[in-house]
């Protein structure tokens, strides 16, 4: 397979970011001292959309993996495919970014299977090599290559931890929903609602939020109001969009929508 | 004179009465005349010669009614006793104790009840005592219509063929019954029991279960249809009909249902409370109007303390159930904005720092030192010469700023409540009955174009107060410019010559919302103290900060202060009097043993002693938990049987069980699935290689699926096995010997056999135990335990226990499941009913152990119940939601359904 083009994986435009504290600073610095970064926060809150945006602001490529629970060390490494009758090696995700000095971020790592996540522990200390064994290969990692992961602590407790082995080899980084005002501000930017609408809806989200320990597992996320602002910007009538952008999605307990519905009948 | 002779008498005749009797007529006011007393005397000790028990009835049947001073009404009394007392004495007796009550409400009632009586006396005199009692109850509570029809209801009764026992249960069950009535429609429902009785006296107890379990909400008209539709079905299906009427049927619940209007306010109460939380981030009781002292004056329908927020018990306002929940809805919304708007945490010293013109309006000046028990709502207001109309002008003024501030920020909420408040302040007769105030209310907190007085000089001054009120003002503005306008408006109305304000009468607000300042002393007068001490010992160091604010600090529960918090509060007050800002100057030593010294802070959290474990309580009333309420100990079971019980278990069983264990081979996944022809994989699949290369060849496209994918697979599965050991669980299983715990212990081993199959671990646990200090949790099996001889002899060992404290229980559980790293970790719960313990009863037990269920799912825990031995009930679905609880009726098929339902739960 001919060599991929890092080109390809440059966030061109801007990414919309708003900062709300000192994540970026933190994270250039990690970045110079070719240190691993693992982000946590709740679901929604824009841990996605940072790392896009630091990889924007570095200018490096970004190869971004989505973990399952099937996701296999080949599958980040990569494997023997069929071309022209012969077979070839064609590199994982993991690797390509290794060789070409892109920010790999693997989402949701927890996700992964606890034996995946071992492939990385070389990558992540001083060593930066990755080892591929059924190519027979060790590759040292690019100057310029970084791994991000992130997960999402509050979710799955005992089970979906990660291991101390895997935990204690990142600088860790913690995310929240934003600030009211920030909040406010990116809504209003990424949903193309007025400042006076994305209020609304982030007024409706710290409500929401308030009862997490209530029976949701999960308050309402910013991408969840985006969403909304999004329906409503298609015309949507305000209530109906946040019914099916924002309670809808969060939980199926008809008594707890019920208290989601009387909130929103307050703001609307 | 006359009269204490007349006593002598009595004293002579019997010391002891005379002492009681003479005690009561001194107390008459206004002192009974010589005649009545000497009648009083003669017959009490006519009644004396009869019986001694005859005597002291007659004394207090008399005394009674001397207060009346009616000559007809004692010889209509005295008629009636000596009529009786010709029978027999002990009726004699009965009679001279109940009459008097009823010969005061009249002839009328009078005829009745001798009518009832000797209707009654049919079944002999034991049939009199009980119902009279009620009777007697009703009556001197005021209540004489209910006394008439539930007169009519017993003549009806037991007019019938009735057997001694069937009697003696009806003469017992009704009294308690009509006792349990609900006030308000007491008549309504005894009219409608009268019918029950007249149609057949079988159908006595279904109605009156119908009526506790949501019958009793309907009102009169509402309920005879029920009934009707109730006879109806009765007269062709007497079995369905008797389910209908007790409620026991899915049809006559939704019946019941669509016909019912009144919203109790338990049925709204958790919603509310999680309302409130939401929307304000803290714990906001929601509580009974009924629950308030009576000291205070009656409050229609809402207020709030400041801590919580009090509603109707009852709302039946509108035709609609809906719209009776929607007012609750309503009023608790608008109250909510008091909270919002921090209007309880109202302060004198930053009102006079903000607005010195507040202080000259108080007659009496800022009143300094101990604020003795008063809030500073109700000090401002009590230092105006008519305190009445400044609370008046107060609430209006606070109300007007709350609306603003509803209008900017809830605009849904203003306008769904808007019509309802209008509606209620509709002007309904000429103007010139209305309250000075009303046409301001309307045009500030209504926004109604209400008229104006039409006395020119009421109507200047309506126009002035609500030209004061300036909904531009700074949008910051907090309840102390609320009390500037108080100023401003008390001094212009009393200004006003011709207005008489002596007789000023309480303003007619929307649904009667106004501010309760004495409430809100009370419920802040503990933290007031405190803040009080904490701001004078402050003071002391050249520190200023706002009782209201370190008031607030202390009942939102933030924890004891530290210097960072005095900080923020000193800061705080600077920005409000523009003062320079001073610098804090307080080491945390000197902090601490500031706050020590006012008994705050020090206070070392207790350390567990004992191996019990502690855990919060949800209390539904106030909507928050109680830390630290429960305790829970694990208690270790030594079983002696040697595993016999299982043996024979699984003997008398044996065909179940071969089933069970080939049906759970199944549910066991082989090790390793090999996903073959997958697109993608570790290996390649050589018999799709072949294809490969064939359909290249033939010149096909050739299929990308060419790899092997191998996933391992494992059950992850961890169920924890909770069972009721309350003391019920001894009841017999209809149509057998064995109690329900006898089965449940034989479903227990079936579902260790199953789980042995399965491979699945699994732990069994039982609980009971009395009050919120000895929760007994008893560990049968534990994740990591093998199945033993030493488990199956504690399945054998289980025996009821005492009662049930599900919330503790299935927190305990919760712990020890969220230990296991499955991932899927699974609760069941056999139970046979519903929760009940100590100081843990019906709406509060199911409240608890509906958050403890909660907060197990918010942990990732499933929480399945079965509940066996009962009928299907409506309030299983609130216990544990619609979808995640089985009620198994006979409980003998528990063992089969219990293996059938884990099967089903966790297939693949």
């Amino acid at each position: 397979m001919e060599a991929l083009n890092p080109q390809s994986f440059i966030v061109e435009k801007e990414p919309y970011y708003l900062s709300s504290g000192s994540e970026i600073p933190l994270f250039e610095s990690a970045w110079q001292a070719k240190l691993p970064v693992m982000l946590k926060g709740p679901t929604g809150c824009g841990k996605t959309r940072f790392v896009q945006h630091m990889a924007w602001r570095l200018k490096r490529p970004l190869i971004t993996v989505a973990c399952h629970e099937d996701l296999f060390a080949s599958d980040l490494l990569g494997r023997y495919l069929l071309k022209n009758e012969e077979t070839v090696w064609v590199d994982g995700p993991l690797t390509q970014a290794a060789r070409m000095g892109a920010i790999c971020y693997l989402d949701e790592i927890v996700e992964a299977r606890k034996d995946t996540t071992v492939v990385i522990h070389p990558l992540t200390d001083d060593r930066r090599m990755l080892s591929i064994d059924k190519k027979g290969e060790v590759l040292i990692a690019h100057p310029d290559f970084m791994l991000v992961i992130s997960y999402n602590p509050g979710y799955q407790s005992v089970l979906k931890d990660l291991k101390q082995s895997t935990r204690q080899r990142f600088v860790g980084m913690t995310f929240d929903y934003p600030q009211t005002e920030n909040e406010i501000r990116i809504v209003a930017d990424e949903g193309g609602v007025p400042s006076e609408l994305a209020r609304q809806l982030v007024a409706l989200a710290g409500k929401i939020r308030n009862i997490r320990e209530q029976g949701l597992t999960e308050g309402a996320s910013t991408r969840l109001l985006i969403y909304a602002a999004h329906l409503i910007r298609q015309g949507i009538d305000l209530k109906a969009a946040c019914r099916a952008a924002v309670c809808l999605p969060l939980t199926d307990d008809e008594r707890l929508q019920e208290t989601l519905e009387d909130l929103m009948d307050d703001l609307f | 004179m006359a009269g204490q002779h007349s006593l002598d008498n009595l004293r002579l005749a019997d010391p002891e009465a005379y002492v009681w009797v003479k005690g009561r007529v001194d107390m008459l006011q206004p002192p009974p005349s010589d005649a009545a007393l000497a009648l009083l005397v003669q017959e009490t000790i006519w009644g004396l010669s009869q019986e001694a028990g005859m005597g002291a009835a007659m004394a207090r049947g008399l005394l009674a009614l001397l207060p009346a001073d009616s000559q007809a009404l004692l010889q209509n009394y005295l008629r009636l006793v000596h009529r009786a007392a010709e029978t027999g004495v002990t009726l004699g007796r009965i009679v001279a104790e109940f009459s008097a009550s009823v010969v005061l409400k009249g002839q009328a009632l009078t005829d009745l009840f001798e009518k009832t009586m000797a209707v009654m006396l049919g079944k002999g005199t034991y049939a009199l005592t009980a119902p009279f009692e009620a009777l007697r109850e009703l009556l001197d509570a005021g209540d004489t219509a209910s006394g008439a029809a539930y007169l009519e209801l017993l003549a009806e009764t037991f007019k019938q063929e009735l057997t001694y026992n069937q009697s003696l249960q009806l003469v017992y069950r009704l009294p308690k019954a009509v006792r349990n009535f609900t006030l308000q429609r007491r008549r309504a429902q005894i009219e409608q029991f009268k019918r029950v009785v007249q149609a057949d006296l079988q159908l006595v107890d279904p109605f009156l279960d119908g009526l506790d379990k949501g019958a009793g909400l309907l009102d009169e008209e509402a309920l005879s249809r029920f009934l009707s539709l109730a006879l109806a079905r009765y007269a062709s299906k007497p079995d369905l009909g008797m389910k209908f009427l007790s409620l026991s049927s899915k049809v006559g619940q939704d019946t019941c249902l669509a016909l019912q209007r009144a919203v109790p306010l338990s049925h709204v109460n958790s919603p509310l409370g999680r309302y409130l939380y939401a929307r304000l981030g803290r714990p906001v009781g929601v509580l009974p109007l009924s629950g308030l002292t009576a000291s205070a004056a009656p409050v229609p329908w809402v207020c709030s303390d400041g801590q919580s927020i009090y509603l109707p018990d009852e709302v039946a306002r509108f035709k609609h159930r809906e719209q009776n929940i929607a007012l609750f809805k309503d009023l608790a919304r608008l109250e909510a904005a008091f909270f919002e708007c921090r209007t309880f945490d109202f302060d004198l010293e930053r009102a006079a720092e903000m607005y010195p013109g507040v202080l000259g309006h108080m007659s009496a000046g800022l009143p300094a030192g101990e604020p003795g028990g008063m809030c500073d709502g109700e000090r401002f207001v009590h230092s105006f010469s008519y305190p009445l109309l400044a609370a008046d002008l107060f609430s209006l003024f606070e109300q007007a700023r709350v609306t603003q501030f509803l209008h900017r920020w809830y605009p849904g909420l203003i306008r769904h409540v808007l019509p309802l408040l209008e509606a209620d302040l509709r002007p309904t007769d000429s103007a010139a009955d209305h309250h000075l105030l009303t046409p301001v209310i309307a045009r500030l907190l209504v926004g109604q174009d209400f008229p104006f007085s039409e006395n020119p000089l009421a109507g200047q001054l309506q126009r002035e107060l609500v030209a004061l009120f300036d909904p531009q003002s700074d949008a910051a503005a907090r309840v102390e410019g609320s009390a500037r306008l108080v100023c401003v408006a008390h001094d212009r109305v009393t200004r006003i010559s011709g207005l008489s304000l002596r007789h000023y009468m309480p303003a007619p607000f929307p649904y009667g919302r106004r501010l309760h300042w004495e409430m809100v002393s009370r419920a802040q007068s503990a933290h007031d103290r405190i803040a009080m001490e904490i701001k004078r010992r402050l003071e002391a160091r050249q520190i200023k900060v706002y009782r209201s604010d370190l008031r607030k600090h202390l009942a939102d529960g933030q924890g004891p202060l530290s210097s960072d918090d005095v900080a923020a509060l000193v800061l705080s007050r600077a920005q409000v009097s523009g003062q320079p800002r001073a610098a804090v100057h307080l080491t945390r030593r000197e902090l601490e043993t500031l706050l020590r010294e006012t008994g705050m802070g020090g206070v070392e959290p207790a350390t567990g002693a004992d191996d019990a474990f502690r855990y919060p309580e949800w209390d539904d009333s106030l909507q928050d938990y109680l830390a630290d309420h429960t305790r829970v100990r694990e208690i270790a079971v030594a079983g002696q049987d040697r595993g016999t019980f299982y043996r024979n278990t699984l003997v008398r069983h044996g065909g179940l069980v071969s089933r069970m264990r080939r049906a759970f081979a199944f549910l066991k996944p082989q090790a390793m699935a090999i996903l073959r022809q997958w697109p993608e994989g570790d290996d390649f699949d050589y018999r799709a290689l072949l294809d490969y290369a064939m359909d290249r060849r033939a010149g096909r496209m050739p299929s990308d699926r060419l790899f092997i994918k191998r996933l391992k697979q494992a059950r992850d599965v961890a169920v924890l096995l909770l069972v009721d050991l309350s003391r019920s669980t001894a009841n017999p299983v209809a149509g057998g010997h064995a109690s329900v715990l006898d089965v449940t212990k034989e479903a227990l081993v079936l579902f260790c056999e199953a789980l042995q199959v399965v491979g699945d671990p699994y732990a069994i646990a039982g609980f009971s135990g009395t009050g919120r200090h000895a929760v007994d949790f008893f560990q049968i099996k534990t994740f990591k335990e093998r199945l033993a001889d030493k488990v199956r002899s504690r399945i054998a060992w289980l025996a009821p226990q005492r009662s049930t404290r599900m919330g503790a229980a299935i927190r305990h559980a919760t712990t020890l499941l969220t230990r296991m790293d499955s991932r899927v970790r699974l609760m069941i719960l056999i139970s046979d009913g519903f929760p009940n313990d100590l100081g843990y009863k019906s709406d509060y037990a199911v409240a608890d152990t509906r958050q403890a269920i909660q907060e197990a799912r918010s942990s990732n825990v499933h929480v399945k119940a079965i509940t066996v031995n009962i009928g299907s009930d409506p309030g299983l679905d609130a216990l544990y939601g619609r979808v995640h609880h089985h009620v198994i009726g006979d409980v003998r098929e528990l063992p089969d359904k219990l293996l059938r339902l884990y099967g089903t739960l966790t297939r693949f």
